[in-house]
């Protein structure tokens, strides 16, 4: 496995343009989008015949003027039939439907138009790549485009407002009760945010409009330059159908993919019956992601027939875990990456979701992942350092928690030893950042996290987690049994369904998150990572990571520029007493060695 | 422990799932906390944590606090967390799928060399239904924990089949007197009844 990589990379370096999806910007054929909404995967679409396509010469029908890779836009966009609405009792107008549902009326032409493209598109593609690759039979290829158009429509059905009292489905497809939210609660909520997404909305309608950016049929592409007010409008949220594209250009996926051209395509066929250890794993994973959403796990309206039938997304997923596994052969593959990609297929197609997992990998949550998972660890570390800083009640509470009778407490403190043996607290803990906090918060309340996460950068994850904690304290002040504060720990989270309750505390100068920069936080990840390999290279650490590395540490996980805190400490406040710490420690560790 | 005390007794043990995979720890624990299963379930990230008390007999409640982990090989380097301070281990495996008692095994081993002394460990071989697609013989795997000394079950969490008899059988082996005895904080044990029965505020 570890010596495709180079391979690929190659091959797709030598490829022709033919095969490689299409740059970003493609405005004229996004005409199409307003249709979209009306097409809904659903039990009868995703097992469509995967050869019924309409006859290749009523392309010409199609505006000559469009290119190569305009056309495939097209077809990335709309595939599905249109008879599948006509069948399936749960359409999409039956979910998101709406007020404004009057404007989808007239473009069932188009529609079929697009379908049209589509199967042109695909018998192109086929004899393309039947005669280069060796990976992939010409029938494999056919299949495979298939799937990967029917895959990337789902985001389409992501409209503002079209969640439906009457559905028990919120708009990206999500059951709306949990095991802590109600529907009820759920609608009731629902009733206020939707009209503060309407309000938001517009704000950045004007927004876009004023910076001269074309709003490009209600997908923008571009967005505006870094300034306060941006990052003001990103913390109230992204316009929800705005949402996969907002994060592709602000964790500058257009310039990864623009350096990559292909490579994903060509990754894609090389892995297409790849077996081995990681794929495995992911086949276990691939029915286990998102089961709670229709995208994922369709409502069966006949159980009789085609229950195994995969959805477009399953498909995708499939594609892009194993892709990466065979990309990043550091990281392979690891469970909580199902539900990354997953969450980002929701909102962009299967390339971009790609180049977006391997962003998010190695950029924001660098070392996470890895076989030793030593990133989770030091970023518990951070955790525990910044609760410690900033919130020392609920520090005091979570600290008290020992699991070992030998362990003498303060000591421990004040040696931050318990960045080596991390704190009972953190098995409630190290699921947060794994999953960048899917599954931990409500739907709704991950996406403006994330919202922010790619705007600004890791530290957000930080400041979420100190301001959970901070609805934490109060709770955990009066009780006695460690368990139940871990259940408190565990259960808190889920239950912020209004991002409102957390964004509040998080941005609230007054609470003081804000000084927890990412300069902060890549500091002090420096510190615990150096501290867990120092005590490592001791044998001091009980931590049992036989896989741990010491390379690790030093080659990818913190930039080496920082370490030791030579830059000074410009508008830190917060944790002086923390760095003067550090600091003494680190002139004492290099003194003795 | 005698039964012939009268008083209401109450004690809580804490409980780790460990095993690869799949194998189907979530579901145990589900069916044994909700009574429920479900064909799909979300594949654990890190651990969950569930309580569950039960009736052991007139006198005695047992509430089970319990970690269920995530089964992929690298999530063991956070294993030791899980069970640094656990009393049981329930260690699962898939009857079929072989590897998956291999796995169990090396568990075992890790147990039995870095947990508590007094860890009461079960074996659990889950998806019992799946009989006509069995891998592992019943006999092998029982014969292995008997050698062992652990408790051995065969179980379904689909169908409910045995579930409720590994805790049930764990909280007997379970030193109940010594627990009760050797902590003296409140917060180990409280000699009350359980005022609230705290199923309802398990996790997902
Ligand atoms: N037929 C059958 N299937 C089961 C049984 N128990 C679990 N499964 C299925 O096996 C799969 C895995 O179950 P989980 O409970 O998620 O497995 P897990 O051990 O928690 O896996 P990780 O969280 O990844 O460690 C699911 O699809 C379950 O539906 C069973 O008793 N019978
Ligand atoms: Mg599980």
């Amino acid at each position: 496995m570890t010596d495709i990589k180079p391979k690929f990379r190659d091959e797709a370096m030598s490829r022709s343009h033919g095969t490689s999806l299409p740059n970003l910007p493609q405005s004229q054929t996004m005409k199409t989008l307003p249709v979209a909404p009306m097409v809904k995967p659903s039990a009868s679409m995703v097992s469509l015949p995967k050869f019924d396509f309409v006859k290749d010469d009523q392309v010409d029908s199609l505006d000559p003027t469009l290119t190569n890779s305009s056309k495939k836009r097209h077809t990335l966009l709309q595939s599905p039939s249109t008879q599948s609405i006509q069948h399936s009792s749960l359409s999409l107008i039956d979910m998101y439907r709406d007020q404004s549902s009057g404007s989808q009326e007239s473009d069932t032409a188009t529609d079929i138009m697009a379908l049209n493209v589509s199967g042109a598109m695909i018998s192109e593609v086929s004899l393309i790549n039947g005669s280069q690759s060796t990976f992939a039979s010409a029938h494999d290829l056919l299949v495979l485009r298939n799937s990967r158009t029917n895959g990337s429509k789902v985001r389409l059905c992501i409209e503002e407002s079209r969640t439906v009292i009457s559905s028990n489905r919120d708009r990206y497809g999500f059951k709306k009760a949990t095991n802590f939210i109600t529907e009820e609660q759920y609608n009731n909520w629902w009733i206020g945010y939707a009209s503060h997404c309407a309000r938001r909305k517009r704000k950045w309608q004007d927004l876009m409009i004023k910076n001269g950016l074309s709003l490009n049929n209600d997908s923008p592409v571009r967005f505006p330059a870094r300034s306060e007010k941006l990052k003001r409008y990103i913390r109230k949220g992204i316009p929800a159908e705005w949402r996969g594209n907002a994060w592709w250009f602000f964790a500058k996926g257009p310039e990864k993919l623009k350096n990559n051209q292909g490579v994903y395509d060509t990754l894609v066929e090389s892995t297409l019956h790849l077996k081995n250890k990681d794929t495995e794993i992911i086949e276990r994973d691939l029915n286990r992601t998102f089961p709670d959403n229709v995208h994922f796990k369709p409502d069966r309206v006949d159980s009789s027939h085609e229950s195994n039938e995969e959805t477009a997304l399953i498909e995708a997923l499939r594609r892009v875990l194993v892709a990466f596994s065979a990309y990043n052969p550091k990281i392979g593959y690891c469970q909580s990456l199902n539900f990354i990609t997953g969450l980002l297929l929701i909102f962009m197609d299967e390339e971009k979701a790609f180049w977006m997992l391997v962003i998010i990998t190695t950029g924001y949550l660098p070392g996470v992942h890895e076989v030793s998972l030593e990133g989770v660890n030091v970023d518990q570390g951070v955790l525990m350092l910044a609760l410690k800083e900033y919130l020392p009640e609920a520090w005091n509470v979570v600290s008290n928690i020992r699991f070992d009778d030998q362990c003498s407490g303060r000591n421990d403190l004040k040696n931050h030893d318990f960045l080596l043996k991390l704190p009972p607290v953190t098995l409630c803990t190290s699921s947060w950042f794994m999953s960048a906090f899917i599954g931990i918060l409500p739907i709704e309340t991950t996406l403006r996290v994330w919202d922010c996460l790619f705007y600004e950068e890791s530290n957000i994850l930080f400041k979420v987690a100190l301001s959970v904690f901070k609805l934490i304290e109060p709770k955990i002040q009066h009780i006695n049994d460690e368990m139940e504060v871990f259940q408190v720990i565990q259960n808190t989270p889920k239950s912020i369904l209004d991002p409102k309750d957390l964004f509040d505390i998080m941005f609230k100068r007054r609470i003081g998150f804000n000084n927890l920069t990412q300069d902060e936080v890549v500091r002090c990840k420096k510190y615990v990572a150096d501290r867990r390999q120092r005590a490592h290279v001791d044998g001091t650490s009980d931590t049992g990571d036989v896989n741990f590395n010491r390379q690790l540490l030093a080659e990818s996980l913190w930039q080496p520029d920082l370490y030791g805190f030579k830059r000074g400490l410009p508008g830190v406040h917060w944790n002086n007493n923390l760095t003067r710490k550090m600091k003494s420690k680190i002139r004492r560790n290099n003194n003795h060695s | 422990m005698s039964a012939t005390q009268q008083e209401p007794r109450f004690a809580q043990f804490k409980l780790v799932l460990l095993g690869e995979s799949a194998v189907g720890k979530s579901s145990i624990v589900h069916r044994f906390v909700k009574d429920s299963f479900d064909d799909f379930r979300e594949s654990t990230i890190g651990a969950a944590f569930l309580t569950q008390t039960i009736q052991l007999d007139e006198n005695t409640t047992i509430k089970f606090e319990i970690w269920d982990t995530a089964g992929q090989e690298r999530y063991k380097s956070l294993a030791p967390m899980y069970y640094r301070n656990a009393n049981a281990a329930v260690v699962v495996y898939d009857i079929t799928q072989e590897a998956s008692l291999e796995r169990a095994k090396s568990w075992i081993k890790e147990l039995q060399r870095q947990a508590n002394q007094d860890l009461v460990i079960a074996l659990a071989g889950n998806k019992l239904d799946l009989e006509s697609e069995r891998k592992v013989a019943k006999e092998a795997a029982q014969a292995y924990a008997t050698e062992e000394g652990l408790l051995f079950f065969e179980v379904s969490a689909k169908t409910g089949q045995g579930v409720k008899e590994i805790f049930q059988s764990i909280a007997e082996k379970l030193p109940l007197e010594s627990q009760i005895k050797s902590k003296s904080q409140p917060k180990s044990v409280n000699l009350q009844r359980p005022s609230t029965n705290n199923q309802s505020s398990c996790c997902s």
